[in-house]
């Protein structure tokens, strides 16, 4: 039996969708949980900070959502601004709404090649569905999340055939009323390159982006050093 | 001292300049409590001399970041966005202390506060180096302020407590301190245990 009609998307990357990786991945598993036949939607973190009325509106999502996914980037070891402001919202409304009821879990996508940097960020998490009266249904912490380019994970391909089935697990799992399965979070936790490949092509790329912008010989700069 | 910047106290300007120290207060709406405790916090720093400049987060117009990498590849060690953030940074470079003042917020820091780090990294390179078997990026300058986390919650518990030494020694690595000290502080505690808590932090920090 289905527990649950409908998710929510919140988004928490300020990124377009085709450069988020937060979008691929959350876009993704609401795609295996439409497949199941519930209803799905989409909030952007940093637009509901725009003005009261847009935060009214992620306001009155969250409130027809039965399941809140967040996905977001890793900043800084933790949640990004935007995310932790829309939190404290939510979070200093817990007394005049009732959202005891509702399932949340979190997909955390850092830069660094190793997932370990995400564990922080889902233990905020797991302590914001604590204080906010919402069901903590378990987190997942991707590393090396700038591998995926921002695009839909069915064009990803092999690299990310662990990601795609950690996230049909979760669906399977949530549709049924079960929190995120153990072998979900350890599938998405494998890196999707070995480190060092991940760091060569992550310098690769920087030097490369620099010389587009005419800055390669300056990518250690240091602007302010004069200052002192 | 920029005098301008703080928001709970002018007498650091009389004090000698030794240790050159930021202190960033991530209060998110006017809080007696944080006030309180960043009062003594403060009164500490100053018994050993430690020369303070304070940002009021929350009056300072600070743009949330993009995630477009800007800092790196396009205007490297600066955001290409102007506003607020630039002075922070420019104080943070070259500072031997580092002080983050915040309300616990789900064991992590206010919005307030995350909002000026999330644009701080400019600090460090976007080039990969390895510490302690996990990738981090190489530092910028050769530079290395001491870091102090100081969260205030009435709601002190031992996951809170976790989340936040960890979340500060997470930060201390990234930003290569040298040391760093955390300390959750509950308000209603006395002042005399408000007192010697702070002053161990700043005493783990071996910086005075």
């Amino acid at each position: 039996m289905r527990q649950f009609e409908s998710a929510l998307l919140m988004l928490g990357s300020p990124r377009a969708h085709s450069e988020s990786n937060s979008y691929s991945l959350g876009s993704y598993l609401l795609g295996q949980l439409e497949k199941k036949g519930v209803k799905t939607s989409l909030v952007h973190v940093n637009r509901a900070l725009r003005s009261d009325g847009a935060f009214a509106k992620l306001r009155d999502s969250l409130d027809r959502a039965d399941l809140v996914v967040l996905s977001c980037p890793l900043y800084v070891d933790s949640l990004p601004a935007s995310v932790i402001h829309v939190m404290e919202m939510l979070a200093g409304e817990r007394k005049v709404q009732d959202v005891s009821r509702k399932r949340f879990l979190a997909i955390i996508n850092c830069g660094f090649p190793e997932s370990k940097h995400t564990e922080i960020a889902l233990a905020i998490c797991r302590r914001f569905a604590k204080e906010a009266g919402m069901k903590w249904e378990g987190g997942l912490g991707l590393g090396g999340g700038e591998a995926l380019g921002g695009r839909p994970l069915e064009e990803v391909g092999g690299l990310a055939r662990n990601v795609r089935n950690s996230l049909r697990l979760t669906a399977e799992s949530l549709v049924k009323g079960d929190p995120v399965p153990e072998s979900a979070k350890e599938l998405i936790s494998k890196p999707l390159i070995p480190s060092f490949l991940y760091r060569w092509i992550g310098h690769w790329g920087w030097k490369r982006q620099a010389k587009q912008y005419g800055v390669k010989k300056d990518l250690m700069a240091r602007p302010f050093l004069q200052d002192h | 001292m920029n005098s301008e910047h703080s928001g709970m106290s002018s007498e650091v300007e009389k004090v000698e300049a030794e240790v050159k120290g930021v202190l960033l207060n991530g209060e998110v709406y006017d809080d007696d409590a944080l006030g309180r405790v960043g009062g003594l916090l403060i009164h500490e720093l100053e018994k050993v001399k430690c020369r303070l400049e304070t940002f009021r987060l929350r009056n300072k117009e600070i743009v949330p970041c993009q995630g477009c990498f800007g800092c790196w590849v396009r205007t490297p060690g600066e955001c290409l966005m102007e506003d607020d953030s630039k002075a922070i940074v420019r104080a943070m470079v070259g500072a031997d202390l580092i002080v983050l003042l915040t309300p616990v917020t789900f064991g992590g820091y206010s919005s307030e506060l995350k909002k000026a780090l999330d644009r701080s990294i400019c600090l460090v390179s976007p080039f990969f180096m390895t510490i302690h078997g996990e990738t981090h990026h190489k530092p910028r300058y050769d530079w290395s302020p001491r870091l102090l986390g100081i969260g205030v919650t009435e709601d002190r518990d031992s996951e809170c407590v976790q989340i936040f030494t960890s979340l500060v020694e997470r930060n201390a690595i990234n930003f290569h301190a040298p040391a760093y000290s955390a300390s959750v502080i509950d308000p209603k505690s006395s002042l005399q245990d408000m007192r010697s808590d702070l002053a161990r932090a700043i005493s783990e920090l071996e910086i005075f």
